[in-house]
C-alpha cells in the first residue's frame, strides 16, 4: 500500500443490473493494467441510484470480495462511479479583462478566468460533480489551448459543468463508507465510459459515447479534444425487459430472458409471422409469443432512446463537429442491431466501443459492461497523476470529494 | 356523386356533403330533432323496428331484416343487430359513399344501436367519409343488463368511426331536477345531442371571419380512433362571454370542464352577430387554453346577422381513447415497420383502442395492473372514466423518467401509438 511502485487503483460502479469492481495496477512505468474485476448482480438499484442501501452495500460487499480474490489485493478505497437522472451537464463561460499594462496573459489571469467559469448558476441543492476546462478565448479567438504569455484584453473560458443533487450522490458513497471503504473521488459514468472508450485522435475528431446500462444511458460528445456535453437518461434495458413484459404479458424474468435469446433493435421482414414457443408452466396464459411484435417493442424503445440522445446533440449544435462516430457500450449495446440502428439514428458510423484505451486488457475483460468501471479506473489513475504523493495519502473527505473541480 | 337532395353539393364549390344517420330508436328520436333545420343534410333513418322509423321524420328511411324479425326489433340484442345490419350492407354502403362526413347517432344499450351502429360506422368509414359517432350510453335507471352491451358496443365504436362523440346519460342524471319526468329527461338528452350535431353542422357548414372547417376538424379526430366531447352553449346580452364559459365548463358533456384538461385538441367554433368582437374572441381563446393547458386549441369565428346579440360556442374536444387494451388485432392501417414511417412522437400516454376479439382475461389482467401517475395538476379533478392504465411494472414505484412531458417509463411503443402485428392465440 505505501510501495509507490506499486499502485491500485479500483473503479467501482455499483449498477441497476451489477454492481462492478475493476482493479487496476499502475506499474514502475506509469503504465495502467487491469488485474481484477469482481461482480455481483444488484437488487438495491433502479434506474442507476440507490433505493436500497442495504441491499447494495451486500452487493458491493460481494463485487468487492470477487475482485479481491481475483487480483491478489486489497481494497481501501474506491473511485465511485454515478449517475442517475438527476445529473445534468452544462456549458458556462467564464470572462476575465485583462488590466496588465502590456496585455500580457498571466498565470494568474488563466486562473481567474477559469475559476469566473466554475462559479456558475446551480441549484442550491445541487452539488458540482465535474468542472471540465474547454477551450481559452482570447479576444475572441477561439480553441486557445494555453492562453498564459499571449497578448489580449479579454480572456474567456468554456466550462463543462456536470452537476447533480448533492443528497443523491452521496447515497452510493454511504453505501460504500457503510463497508469501511474509502471513496478516492466520485465521476459521472458517462465520462468515465468516453474515458475508457474514446482514443484522444477520436475525441479531437469529434465523437459521442453513449453507455446504455440497465437502468440509465448516459453519453458524452467530445468536440476538438474535449468533452462539450453530457447527459442521463433515466432509460435502459430494464425499460425493454419492461416494455416487453407488458406487450407480450409474460413475467419480467422471462421478459429478459427473450430479449437476451431472440431480441434484437431492427425488426427484420424474414421474422414475420414467427413466433416463439415458450416454456410450459409457470401459469402463463399462452404458449408462444410473436417474434415480430418482440423485435418491434424492443425496436421502439432503443430507437428512442438513440434519438433523445441525438436530439440533445443537434440541440446543441454539436452534431456537426463530431465526425469519427458513435461509441456504444454498456450491457444494452450487445442487442443485436444496435450499431445499424445507431447508424440509422445519427447518420454516423457507430461502433461498439471497445476499452483499448488501457493495457493489459485480456478479452475477457473487454466487454460493453466493463467500459464503464474500467473508464473509472483510468479516472482513477489520471487523478493519482496530478495529486502529488509524499508518503502516506489522507482519503479525500467527503465535502472535498463533492466540490471535486479537476480537469479532465 | 351528387345526392338527390341538395343539387349545389358537388365537390368544386367546396360544399361538404353531409349525412346523418340515425340508428334505433334513441337516434331517431335525436335526429328527429334536426331533420327538418339542417339544410343540405341528407337524413336516414335506419331501424329494426318498423313502428318507429314509420313515425320519423327522416326523408329517407331503411328497415332492417325485414324478413328475419318482420320489423319487430330486436329485443335487445345485439349480435342480431348486427347481423340485420350486415345483411343490409349494399344498402348501407349506397347511401353512405359520396359523402364528406357521415354521422352515426345511436343510442347503445339496445340491440339496433349497439349492434348496427359499429357496423355502420366502419362502412362509412370504408367508403371515404369522416365518420363520428355519436352516441348516448343508458341512464343508470335502465336495466343493468344493457350497460356491459353498451360499453362493449362503445369500444367497437371506438375502433371503427374516426371519432366518437359520446353523451353519458347517466352523468346527465344528476344534474337534472330530481322532479322532472323520464320523458323530459329523456327529451333533453336528444336535444343535447340535437345540439351537438347542430353544432358540428354548423362548423363544417358556414364560412367564417376566422374560417374554421372540415379540414381542421378531420386534422383533430380523423383517423386517431379518438373520443370526443362536444359541447355547445349559447349567451346574450350583458357579460355574455362570461356566461357561456361558465356554461361550457359546467356542461355535462364536457364532464362538467374535466374533459379539457385532459384533451389534446380543441376546436372553438364562436358564432355570433356582427356585434363580436376580438376581445371577445380572445378571452374565450385564453380561458380555453387555460383549462386545457396541453392542448392544440384551433378557434374559429363565423358572424351571422341571424345570430346577432347572441354569442353561441360550439367546443370539440378530443382526447386519445382509453382502450381496455394495447393491441390491435385487425386494424386496416395494419402498421408493420418498414412500411409506414413510425409514427410521430405525440405525448400521448393512451394506446389505439383495441378489437374485442380477445378474451376476457385479457382485460382483467390489463386492469389489474397498478395505477398510472397522473400529474400533479390534475389532481382532485381526475374523470370518473376509467382510463386505461398503463402499468409501469418495475418501475411503478421508483421516480418517473419524465423526458419533454411524457413519462418514458411507459412502453414507447404504445407512447409512439405503434400497434402490434397480432398477438399470440390464447392457449
Amino acid at each position: 500500500m505505501f510501495d509507490r511502485s506499486n499502485q491500485i487503483i479500483v473503479g467501482l460502479e455499483i449498477g441497476t443490473s451489477k454492481v462492478c469492481a475493476v482493479v487496476g495496477e499502475v506499474n514502475e512505468q506509469g503504465a495502467l493494467n487491469v488485474i481484477g474485476l469482481g461482480q455481483a448482480r444488484s437488487r438495491g438499484v433502479r434506474k442507476g441510484e440507490i433505493t436500497d442501501l442495504s441491499a447494495a452495500e451486500e452487493d458491493v460487499r460481494a463485487a468487492l470480495t470477487e475482485a479481491e480474490a481475483m487480483s491478489g489485493v486489497e481494497i481501501r478505497s474506491v473511485y465511485l462511479g454515478v449517475t442517475g437522472n438527476h445529473i445534468h451537464g452544462t456549458g458556462n463561460r467564464g470572462v476575465h479583462p485583462i488590466v496588465a499594462a502590456d496585455r500580457l496573459i498571466s498565470d494568474e489571469d488563466a486562473q481567474d478566468v477559469v475559476r469566473n467559469a466554475k462559479a456558475i448558476n446551480i441549484p442550491p441543492q445541487n452539488q458540482i460533480l465535474h468542472a471540465v476546462r474547454q477551450h481559452f478565448m482570447v479576444d475572441d479567438q477561439s480553441g486557445i489551448v494555453n492562453p498564459v504569455g499571449m497578448s489580449g484584453a479579454r480572456l474567456a473560458v468554456d466550462m463543462h459543468v456536470i452537476h447533480g443533487l448533492a443528497g443523491r450522490i452521496e447515497n452510493p458513497i454511504r453505501a460504500v463508507k457503510g463497508l469501511q471503504l474509502e471513496v478516492e473521488n466520485v465521476a459521472f459514468n458517462g465520462l468515465a465510459a468516453a474515458l475508457a472508450m474514446l482514443s484522444s485522435e477520436q475525441k479531437e475528431m469529434g465523437a459521442i459515447a453513449i453507455d446504455i446500462g440497465g437502468g440509465t444511458t448516459e453519453y458524452a460528445v467530445y468536440c476538438r479534444g474535449v468533452v462539450r456535453h453530457t447527459g442521463v437518461i433515466g432509460v435502459g434495458g430494464d425499460h425493454i425487459s419492461n416494455d416487453l413484459a407488458y406487450g407480450l404479458r409474460v413475467p419480467l424474468s422471462l421478459a429478459e430472458q427473450l430479449k437476451l435469446q431472440h431480441g434484437s433493435a431492427k425488426v427484420d421482414p424474414s421474422v414475420r409471422g414467427q413466433s416463439i414457443t415458450l416454456p410450459q408452466g409457470a401459469g402463463l396464459q399462452h404458449r408462444s409469443v410473436n417474434l415480430e411484435n418482440l423485435r418491434l417493442i424492443i425496436h421502439h424503445r432503443v430507437d428512442e432512446i438513440l434519438e433523445l440522445v441525438a436530439e440533445d446533440v443537434i440541440q446543441r449544435g454539436l452534431a456537426h463537429h463530431v465526425r469519427a462516430g458513435v461509441f456504444l457500450s454498456g450491457g444494452t449495446s450487445r442487442l443485436p442491431g444496435i450499431r445499424e440502428l445507431a447508424e440509422q439514428v445519427f447518420g454516423l458510423s457507430a461502433t461498439l466501443g471497445r476499452t483499448s484505451a488501457i493495457n493489459g486488457l485480456s478479452a475477457a475483460l473487454d466487454q460493453p459492461e466493463f467500459v464503464t468501471p474500467i473508464g473509472l479506473v483510468k479516472f482513477g489513475s489520471f487523478q493519482e497523476k496530478a495529486r502529488p504523493r509524499s508518503g502516506f495519502r489522507w482519503p479525500f473527505k467527503l465535502g472535498e470529494i463533492l466540490g471535486g473541480r479537476f480537469s479532465l | 356523386m351528387k345526392t338527390p337532395e341538395n343539387p349545389l353539393d358537388s365537390m368544386a364549390d367546396g360544399v361538404v356533403r353531409i349525412c346523418v344517420i340515425a340508428l334505433g330508436q334513441a337516434g331517431i328520436k335525436s335526429v328527429d330533432r334536426l331533420a327538418a333545420s339542417l339544410p343540405g343534410v341528407r337524413f336516414v333513418a335506419a331501424d329494426t323496428d318498423a313502428t318507429t322509423l314509420r313515425s320519423s321524420l327522416c326523408p329517407e328511411k331503411i328497415l332492417l331484416g325485414e324478413k328475419r324479425t318482420r320489423g319487430m326489433g330486436t329485443g335487445a340484442d345485439a349480435e342480431l343487430g348486427r347481423s340485420l345490419a350486415e345483411e343490409a350492407e349494399d344498402r348501407i354502403r349506397a347511401i353512405a359513399t359520396g359523402h364528406d362526413v357521415v354521422f352515426v347517432v345511436a343510442g347503445l344499450g339496445g340491440g339496433t344501436g349497439s349492434g348496427a351502429a359499429p357496423f355502420l360506422a366502419k362502412i362509412s368509414r370504408e367508403s371515404g367519409a369522416l365518420t363520428l359517432g355519436v352516441v348516448v350510453t343508458p341512464f343508470s335507471f335502465e336495466s343493468t343488463r344493457r350497460h356491459p352491451i353498451a360499453s362493449s358496443s362503445l369500444r367497437l365504436m371506438k375502433m371503427s368511426a374516426d371519432s366518437v362523440l359520446t353523451l353519458a346519460n347517466h352523468r346527465l342524471e344528476k344534474l337534472i331536477d330530481e322532479t322532472r319526468s323520464v320523458t323530459e329527461v329523456m327529451a333533453i338528452s336528444d336535444e343535447l345531442v340535437a345540439h351537438g350535431i347542430r353544432g358540428l353542422w354548423q362548423l363544417i357548414t358556414r364560412r367564417g371571419l376566422i374560417p374554421l372547417g372540415l379540414p381542421e376538424l378531420q386534422k383533430a379526430i380523423r383517423g386517431r380512433h379518438t373520443e370526443s366531447a362536444f359541447a355547445v352553449a349559447e349567451a346574450a346580452g350583458e357579460g355574455r362571454t362570461q356566461a357561456v364559459l361558465d356554461k361550457l365548463l359546467k356542461h355535462p358533456l364536457l364532464d362538467e370542464g374535466r374533459a379539457l384538461t385532459e384533451a389534446e385538441n380543441v376546436i372553438v367554433s364562436i358564432v355570433s352577430g356582427p356585434e363580436l368582437t376580438p376581445a371577445e374572441i380572445g378571452r374565450i381563446k385564453d380561458h380555453v387554453q387555460r383549462e386545457a393547458e396541453q392542448a392544440d386549441v384551433t378557434v374559429g369565428a363565423v358572424c351571422d346577422e341571424s345570430h346577432a346579440g347572441r354569442l353561441s360556442v360550439l367546443l370539440v374536444v378530443t382526447r386519445r381513447t382509453a382502450s381496455e387494451k394495447p393491441e390491435i388485432l385487425e386494424d386496416d392501417s395494419a402498421e408493420t415497420f418498414g412500411q409506414t414511417p413510425p409514427a410521430p412522437h405525440t405525448s400521448s400516454r393512451f394506446v389505439p383502442p383495441a378489437p374485442i376479439l380477445a378474451g376476457d382475461g385479457r382485460s382483467e389482467q390489463a386492469d389489474k395492473s397498478s395505477g398510472r401517475r397522473r400529474r400533479k395538476r390534475h389532481e382532485g379533478q381526475q374523470p370518473e372514466l376509467a382510463l386505461q392504465v398503463i402499468p409501469k411494472g418495475r418501475f411503478d414505484k421508483s421516480e418517473p423518467t419524465v423526458h419533454g412531458g411524457s413519462d418514458l417509463d411507459v412502453p414507447t411503443y404504445i407512447r409512439r401509438n405503434v400497434s402490434l402485428v397480432d398477438f399470440p392465440s390464447l392457449s
